[in-house]
């Protein structure tokens, strides 16, 4: 299945994805085809980071939402080995375009946009300019630290999330169409950085704190670190760029989200809004992109529609990294939930209510 | 649909809100209640803000992070600290010497009652915050310190409180129904506040206790505004209303009367051996020692029986003016003598002569009496009466007469008392057990018969009712009565008390009764005695004899024909005059008869009772009112102060005692006033069963009549329509999957898991979703999870498949796992829960 570099050579000196393939998978159009891919992925992040069940799942739901993911984070809590295996769990049946499966940018405050998406370089046995694509040319990008470097670095870098393509020599270069930024920022240490603004929070579907993970699991990280020196093994099955896609076709396609769940979420949107805690209430574009999260978690739960849990699973993390709360107001999770109980339970009263 | 769901939310929410606001109203009245009793006004407002500000407290602390120990001990500290505080406050003589010992007393109370309410209700508070359970207790503090307001009504025997069963009774209402309603709503609100606490929301039921609430704030507000009674008894009586004393006082005795003492007296003066006590100031406060001393000076036979002596100065006064009028009283009698004399002699028998005699005389008389009964005889006082001719006499009591009835001697003699045991000086009332059994001497609370009746024959039988304005110390009848029964008080702000009577009043004629031997043969010879003692003093048995000599020899040995002849005597030679007073004798009777002559109807009675018993006639002196027939109007008598009389009665076999009053000829006292119609006729209305419309006090006809009992009634309907209607709905939701169709099993069958399941004492949570509630319950009822999924699928999947195709609408389906759930859930709940839950009418209500 995995074929080497050299297979295929081309022109450019980079290097190219670890594994790689030439064949096309099965295409996938059914609910059950798409939930293989997410319990394969689930079952490959699974033994790399141990004790993050929770976070593994968020970000492949946000993977198949087509969404990016801010991970806020302590130092050495498996970020990165966490994105790393994600993108080792990808295999790229699309060598040819020069995009890597993973690449990982640690942010600095001297850091250049042109150090994020590439750069023109003169080629002098050519005698001509050409692009080196930078770290953005990869289906799965660890952006770590983005609150450490300077603003315009973070807009190249969000303007790639946001639109998929890149302009570098006024040049708009698109970008995969499977791109997916794991973002992280230390919630603590804080001088010298450029704390991201609301408008760039919102790029990211999802913002998810990680916590301690907890005794068992840490044991378990000490006495399985050698056997984990060298990755996952190969017994747990990858998938492809394209099933990754199709995926998330069948997730916007196949999985049924009710008017009454559209209602539940916009009366929580209202809710939020109305809140005295908040200064800023939610944007019509996170609920957009809600939606898409509904139906990746509904398929996550094998089912063919978004439900009231799926709105209480998600809107936490959908909807905390969007709102500008008050001076003292108490957790954004306490608000949130606050606003959500109501409608949450209105929506899980539709269901006894007769139908006309 | 989401519009009533949307006011069901908001009312759950109003009802929520409320919850504390009633809860503080209801422990602050409960304070009020207990405090009220032993504390001041400061202590019951500080109890009062003790409450409020321990809800409060108890609420932060219940959900604060302390342990409920720790919480515990602090409130045990406080109340410590703030009781020596208050201990302190009185202890030391700082805080007294700085605000003054009445302040620091208050200072103390506020203390010591700030603290205990507010420890008492923060500790319950926090506790039933942290545990629900202990709601009950604090409630049922609640419960008892209201109850405490109406501990004294047990078994529904005493109405208490007596402020509220008042006010019921003044309206109209039964005040058991009163409290009943009370009882009933109080019940309620505390069932609803429990209700309301231990469930996070609000139910349909806990809606109910809006207006509960409201009828229970206009019930206390009604209460509050309680009128006060108006005592209405200005009908220009009152101010002589103090001065009556009805019962005509014998000479000698009467002055200085303030109590009608009489049997006092009489007792008092047999004991001591005939009147020969001192003063007896002892019993007569208002009489006096100091007088004593001026009797023993100033009377020839040293301590006159009685206390008299307050009069001092109307004896000084009577007593010149005695000997002023002596002269004339001798020359007057003179001519009355001779005029008398011819008359009277010239009779054979009185056939007509008492008519003539009593006609108009009797009103003297009782002129008389009126000043005789004023409790100032003094001249001063009488002087300003004679300066004030307007004043009336004081109406004193209302007869109403059932049967046509007109007298002999066409005036009503209305018996009050007897005077038939000669006490050394006077008559006064028998204690013997055998006579005078004719006298009622306490007023009857039972129909009650008269130990002793006259014979039928010759009488006929009277029925009245008497209406007293006055109060008396015993029923008076005309005489001679036989039966004396209770009535209701037709008009209890206007008279003291009102009795019936039945009488068997005389109808025989005098003149029949000539040659009928008088005393009663079945008398005991020492009660014959009784009736024929009277004083040494041999002058009244030759005045007798005297008079007796000069009757025709046939009718000479006759004895009533003798009793009258008497009578006509006294009748020609007496002269009325209440100024002569005869105080300050040792007989007054014999200072008066062998004297001037002049006296008022206690002279001539005793006169007549001694001149009679000499002749060896049993006789005694009757007192009581006196009323001309005349001045009846239709069946009413109106008796007024100036009608109190005696008269002398004696014993005629066949017929019983018999009034034969002495009418003298002359009166030298001024007509007496006049009767005030209109006020006789107003008072008779009032006296009668039906008073007349705008004198009753303004008794508003009860807007609810039987509120109470009505209330309970629909209280008891509305619940029973209520359980069984709740009942049905349950038993429709618990059938009902067996016959659905597919459309609506999911939501149906699905309904009947949950209410299993809440039956069992599984409800889902405010905001939790069905999932996670299954997943809650998943360790019980597995099969719960499918059927969840089945309906959460059947709402909220793709519409566009069709039915067939989708197997949450599957009936077989759903009817398989229910009977699977139903399986697991006998399983592993316990049946007494399944089986509390099976009874209780509104769990569904709680189904979500």
């Amino acid at each position: 299945m995995d074929e080497t570099a050299d297979k295929n050579p081309i022109e450019s000196d980079f290097e190219q994805s670890k594994h790689i393939t030439y064949e096309k998978a099965p295409p996938i159009d059914d609910l059950q085809g798409a939930f293989g891919v997410f319990d394969r992925l689930r079952n490959r992040l699974r033994p790399a980071v141990l004790g993050r069940d929770d976070v593994i799942e968020k970000i492949i739901v946000a993977l198949l939402a087509d969404g990016h993911v801010l991970l806020e984070d302590y130092p050495g809590s498996g970020k990165t080995t966490l994105a790393k295996a994600l993108g080792d769990a990808i295999i790229d049946d699309l060598p040819e375009d020069d995009i890597v499966t993973w690449r990982r940018i640690q942010f600095t405050p001297d850091l250049l946009p042109s150090d994020v998406t590439g750069s023109t370089i003169f080629d002098p046995n050519t005698n001509r300019f050409f692009f080196r694509p930078g770290p953005v040319f990869a289906h799965v990008v660890l952006a770590d630290e983005i609150n450490r470097t300077s603003p315009k670095v973070q807009a190249a870098m969000l303007e790639a999330m946001a639109e998929k393509q890149t302009t570098v020599d006024n040049r708009t270069r698109v970008l995969d169409e499977l791109f997916f930024v794991i973002a992280t920022q230390n919630p603590l240490d804080l001088s010298g950085t450029f704390p991201l603004p609301f408008a760039q929070l919102d790029r990211f579907l999802f913002k998810i704190k990680m916590t301690h993970i907890s005794k068992d699991a840490e044991l378990q990280v000490l006495a399985t670190m050698k056997a984990r020196k060298h990755g996952v093994p190969d017994e747990f099955p990858r998938v492809t760029r394209t099933e990754i896609l199709d995926a998330r076709k069948v997730v916007e396609e196949q999985i049924f989200v009710a008017p009454e769940v559209h209602e539940c979420i916009v009366d929580i949107a209202n809710n939020v809004r109305r809140d005295q805690r908040v200064l800023q209430g939610i944007s019509t574009r996170a609920l957009v992109l809600m939606v898409p999260a509904l139906q990746a978690r509904a398929l996550s739960q094998v089912r063919a529609f978004a439900t009231a849990e799926d709105v209480q699973e998600m809107a936490p993390f959908v909807l905390a990294h969007r709102i500008e709360f008050a001076p003292g107001a108490e957790a954004p999770e306490t608000v949130i939930n606050d606003c959500c109980a109501e409608p949450i339970e209105r929506l899980a009263r539709t269901s006894m209510q007769r139908q006309e | 649909m989401t519009k009533e769901k949307k006011k069901t939310i908001e009312l759950g929410g109003i009802a929520r809100a409320v919850r504390h606001p009633i809860r503080i109203v209801a422990l602050a009245l409960a304070a009020l209640s207990v405090t009220s009793g032993i504390a001041g006004a400061a202590g019951i407002l500080s109890a009062i803000i003790g409450v409020v500000l321990g809800v409060i407290t108890g609420e932060k602390l219940g959900r604060s992070r302390y342990r409920l120990p720790v919480v515990i001990a602090a409130h045990l500290a406080f109340l410590v600290v703030f009781w020596g505080l208050a201990w302190a406050t009185t202890f030391f003589g700082i805080l007294p010497s700085l605000l003054g010992p009445s302040s620091s007393l208050v200072v103390d109370v506020i203390l010591r009652f700030f603290a205990t309410s507010f420890c008492v209700v923060s500790c319950f508070r926090a506790v039933a915050v942290r545990r629900p359970t202990a709601m009950a207790i604090e409630l049922l503090v609640l419960a008892a310190a209201l109850s405490l307001m109406f501990a004294a009504h047990r078994d529904a025997v005493i109405e208490r409180p007596l402020w509220l069963s008042d006010w019921a009774w003044r309206h109209g209402y039964d005040p058991s129904q009163v409290l009943l309603a009370i009882g009933a709503v109080a019940v309620v609100v505390l069932a609803g506040l429990l209700l309301a606490e231990s469930r996070r929301k609000i139910s349909l039921a806990s809606v109910l206790l809006l207006p509960v609430l409201a009828l229970l704030a206009m019930m206390l507000l009604g209460v509050s505004d309680l009128r006060q009674p108006e005592v209405e008894r200005d009908l220009g009586l009152t101010e002589s209303v103090e001065g009556d004393e009805p019962n005509p006082t014998p000479p000698g005795h009467a002055e200085g009367g303030n109590e009608p003492r009489r049997d006092g007296g009489g007792s008092r003066g047999e004991e001591r051996d005939g009147g020969r006590s001192g003063g007896g100031g002892d019993e007569r406060p208002d009489g006096g020692s100091q007088t004593s001393e001026q009797d023993g000076s100033s009377t020839a036979e040293g301590d006159e029986q009685d206390g008299g002596g307050s009069q001092d100065e109307g004896e000084r006064d009577g007593g010149s003016s005695s000997g002023d009028e002596r002269d004339g009283g001798g020359r007057s009698a003179g001519d009355a003598g001779l005029d008398g004399g011819s008359g009277g002699g010239g009779e054979d028998g009185g056939r007509s002569v008492p008519a003539e005699g009593e006609e108009g005389e009797g009103g003297q008389c009782s002129q008389e009496e009126r000043d005789q009964n004023d409790r100032q005889p003094s001249s001063q006082r009488r002087d300003q009466d004679r300066n004030q001719p307007d004043r009336s006499p004081a109406p004193m009591a209302i007869v109403l007469l059932e049967d046509d009835y007109s007298p002999e001697s066409q005036a009503y003699y209305f018996r009050q008392d007897v005077w038939s045991e000669y006490n050394g000086s006077r008559l006064v009332a028998s204690r013997r057990a055998d006579a005078d059994l004719d006298v009622l001497r306490e007023f009857p609370t039972l129909r009650t018969r008269v130990r002793q009746t006259p014979p039928v024959k010759g009488r006929t039988l009277v029925h009245a009712r008497v209406a007293l304005l006055t109060d008396h110390n015993h029923p008076f009848a005309l005489e001679s009565p036989v039966v004396f029964e209770p009535i209701s008080n037709p008009n209890p702000t206007r008279f003291e008390r009102a009795y019936r009577f039945e009488s068997l009043a005389q109808t025989v004629r005098f003149r029949d009764l000539v040659g009928r031997r008088l005393g009663d043969p079945s008398w005991s010879d020492e009660l014959r005695q009784h009736y024929l003692q009277g004083p040494a003093d041999p002058r009244y048995e030759a005045l007798a004899q005297e008079i007796v000599g000069q009757l025709p020899p046939g009718v000479r040995d006759d004895a009533f024909t003798q009793a009258l002849a008497v009578k006509l005597y006294l009748d020609q030679e007496m002269t009325y005059s209440t100024r002569e007073r005869h105080a300050n004798q040792p007989d007054p009777t014999a200072h008066m008869l062998f004297g001037n002559r002049i006296g008022y109807c206690v002279h001539f009675a005793h006169a007549a009772v001694y001149l009679w018993r000499s002749l060896g006639i049993p006789a005694r002196v009757g007192t009581g009112y006196h009323s001309p027939e005349d001045n009846r109007r239709g069946s009413v008598i109106l008796l007024r102060s100036n009608d109190g009389h005696a008269w002398p009665e004696l014993w005629v076999e066949g017929v019983g005692w018999v009034v034969m009053d002495i009418a003298p000829a002359r009166n030298l006292d001024p007509p007496a006033q006049p009767l005030d119609e209109d006020l006789q006729e107003l008072l008779g209305d009032m006296a009668r069963e039906n008073p007349p419309e705008p004198l009753e006090p303004p008794n508003r006809e009860p807007l609810f009549p039987n509120l109470g009992r009505n209330l309970a009634a629909a209280l008891v309907g509305v619940l029973i329509f209520a359980f069984t209607l709740l009942y049905v709905v349950k038993l429709w939701r618990r059938l009902v999957p067996i016959v659905e169709g597919p459309q609506h099993m999911p939501r149906v069958g699905f309904r009947l898991a949950i209410d299993l399941l809440n039956e069992a004492g599984f409800v889902r949570e405010h905001g939790e979703t069905r999932e996670a509630f299954a997943s809650r319950t998943l360790h019980l009822v597995p099969a719960f999870r499918q059927l969840t999924a089945w309906n959460v699928a059947a709402r909220l999947a793709d519409p566009s498949a069709s039915l067939d195709e989708r197997a949450e609408f599957r009936v077989a389906n759903w009817r398989l796992v229910l009977g699977e759930f139903k399986k697991q859930l006998r399983r592993n709940t316990s049946f007494v829960r399944r089986f509390l839950g099976l009874l209780n009418p509104v769990s569904f209500f709680f189904s979500r």
